[in-house]
C-alpha cells in the first residue's frame, strides 16, 4: 500500500466511510508513515475547526419566510391523473393534429351553401365557418368582449341593467323568427340573516 | 361535509405542518445558507427562496425522509444553480476584513490534538472563525457544499450523495479535495494551527 493511495482516502478514513478492512489497512499504514500521519492530522484539524464554528444568528426570523409563503401560490394538490404529462414531442404532435383536423374540416365546408344565410348584419365575418347572422347589438362590433354583453345602466338606482334576451315570434311566411330584445336583469334574492 | 370543505381542511393541515417546520428549522437552515453564501444578505435570500420552493413542492415531500435532508437538497441545488448563474461572483462583505496572522503569534496556537476527546470546551477565537469562513469562500460551490454538509451538518456520505444528487464516489472526492483546499487557505493565514509538533 503506497502513500498516494492512502492519502487519497484519508478524508474517508477520517469520516469512517471506508470498509472495515480498508479502515484497518490505513490505520496500520499511518502507524508506520510519518508523512501520511501529518497529512491525516492536518485534515483532522480542519474537520475539527469546521465542527467548532459557532452558529450565526439571523437578522430576521422565520416570520419573514412565512409572510412570503402566505403571498405565494398555495400548495398544489394534485391527483394521480394530473401528475402524468405527455412527453414534449407528443404534446406538439397532439397540437399539430388538432390544427390539421380543424383545417381539413373548415375546407370541407362549402362557403357558397351558406350564401343565403349571410346577411348585412354580419359583423364578425372573418372566415366562412365563423359567419352566422346575429343582431348588430349582440355582435362583437358592439361589445368589446363577452364580459360587456350586459348593458350596464348609467344610474343603477333609477334604471335597471339590461341583458340580451331572445324570443321567437311566429311569422306566417318564415315560421319562427328570433327577436332580440333587452330585458331587465333579475335582482338576486337577498340573503336575510335572522336570529334563531 | 362538502368536497371543498375537505380540501380546505387538508390545506389547513399542510399549512400548519409547514409552518411548524419553518419555525423549527429556520435557524439551522440559515446557518447552512450563511456558510454557503458567505454573507448575511445572500444567506437570507437563499433561505427564503428555499423555503418558498419547499412550500411549493410540499406535496411531493416524502415523509419517510427527514425534512432537513429534503430541504437541504433544495437549498444546496438552489445555491449551486444561483452561483453558476451569477458567473462565479465572489461576494465578501467589507466588515469581514482580515487580521494578519502575525499578531496572533504569541502562543495562541491551539493545541488541537489535546482537545480531541472534548472539543466542546474550545471556543474559537474571532480570527480563526474569520479565517475558516473566508477559507470556505475560496472553494468551488460543489466542494464547499460537500464540506459544509459533512463537517458542519454532520451528514453521512450517502446522505450527501442523495442531497447533491451524485454518487458516493463523487462526494468522497469533493469532500477530500474541499478539505485539502480549505486547509491550505487557513494555513496561509494561521500557519500555527497546522504546525508540526509531536504526534500522539
Amino acid at each position: 500500500m503506497n502513500c498516494r493511495y492512502v492519502q487519497s482516502r484519508l478524508s474517508a478514513y477520517l469520516d469512517m466511510e471506508l470498509s472495515g478492512a480498508e479502515q484497518q489497512q490505513i490505520r496500520s499504514h499511518l502507524e508506520q508513515c510519518i508523512e501520511c500521519s501529518w497529512e491525516y492530522e492536518s485534515l483532522r484539524r480542519t474537520k475539527q475547526l469546521l465542527r467548532q464554528m459557532p452558529a450565526v444568528v439571523p437578522a430576521s426570523g422565520p416570520e419573514q419566510v412565512l409572510l412570503r409563503v402566505r403571498h405565494s401560490t398555495p400548495v398544489p394538490r394534485r391527483t394521480a391523473i394530473f401528475r402524468w404529462r405527455a412527453p414534449r414531442w407528443w404534446q406538439y404532435a397532439g397540437g399539430f393534429a388538432l390544427v390539421a383536423a380543424f383545417m381539413l374540416w373548415s375546407q370541407s365546408e362549402d362557403p357558397t351553401q351558406n350564401a343565403d344565410a349571410l346577411t348585412p348584419t354580419n359583423f364578425t365575418a372573418s372566415s366562412p365557418i365563423f359567419t352566422y347572422p346575429v343582431s348588430p347589438e349582440l355582435s362583437s362590433a358592439y361589445r368589446p368582449s363577452s364580459l360587456f354583453l350586459f348593458r350596464r345602466s348609467v344610474n343603477p338606482i333609477t334604471e335597471p341593467a339590461l341583458m340580451p334576451s331572445v324570443s321567437y315570434s311566429v311569422d306566417p311566411v318564415l315560421g319562427y323568427q328570433p327577436v332580440n330584445s333587452w330585458s331587465e336583469v333579475p335582482i338576486e334574492p337577498r340573503m336575510v340573516e335572522t336570529l334563531r | 361535509m362538502t368536497h371543498t370543505a375537505v380540501a380546505y381542511r387538508m390545506e389547513d393541515r399542510l399549512q400548519r405542518e409547514f409552518d411548524e417546520l419553518v419555525y423549527r428549522y429556520y435557524q439551522q437552515a440559515y446557518n447552512t445558507a450563511y456558510r454557503l453564501t458567505g454573507n448575511a444578505a445572500d444567506a437570507e435570500d437563499l433561505v427564503q427562496e428555499a423555503f418558498l420552493r419547499a412550500y411549493r413542492f410540499f406535496d411531493r415531500y416524502d415523509r419517510s425522509m427527514p425534512f432537513m435532508n429534503w430541504f437541504n437538497r433544495i437549498l444546496t441545488n438552489l445555491y449551486i444553480d444561483e452561483y453558476r448563474r451569477r458567473g462565479r461572483l465572489r461576494t465578501v462583505s467589507i466588515d469581514e476584513t482580515f487580521t494578519s496572522a502575525e499578531d496572533s503569534e504569541e502562543g495562541v496556537a491551539l493545541d488541537l490534538p489535546d482537545l480531541a476527546p472534548n472539543p466542546l470546551e474550545l471556543a474559537l477565537s474571532k480570527e480563526y472563525v474569520e479565517a475558516i469562513h473566508e477559507g470556505l469562500q475560496y472553494l468551488s460551490p460543489e466542494f464547499r457544499a460537500a464540506v459544509v454538509l459533512a463537517d458542519m451538518e454532520g451528514y453521512s456520505y450517502e446522505e450527501i450523495a442523495e442531497i447533491m444528487n451524485t454518487s458516493i464516489g463523487t462526494v468522497r472526492s469533493r469532500i477530500h479535495r474541499g478539505r485539502k483546499q480549505l486547509r491550505d487557505q487557513i494555513k496561509k493565514r494561521h500557519p500555527n494551527l497546522f504546525e508540526r509538533g509531536d504526534l500522539k
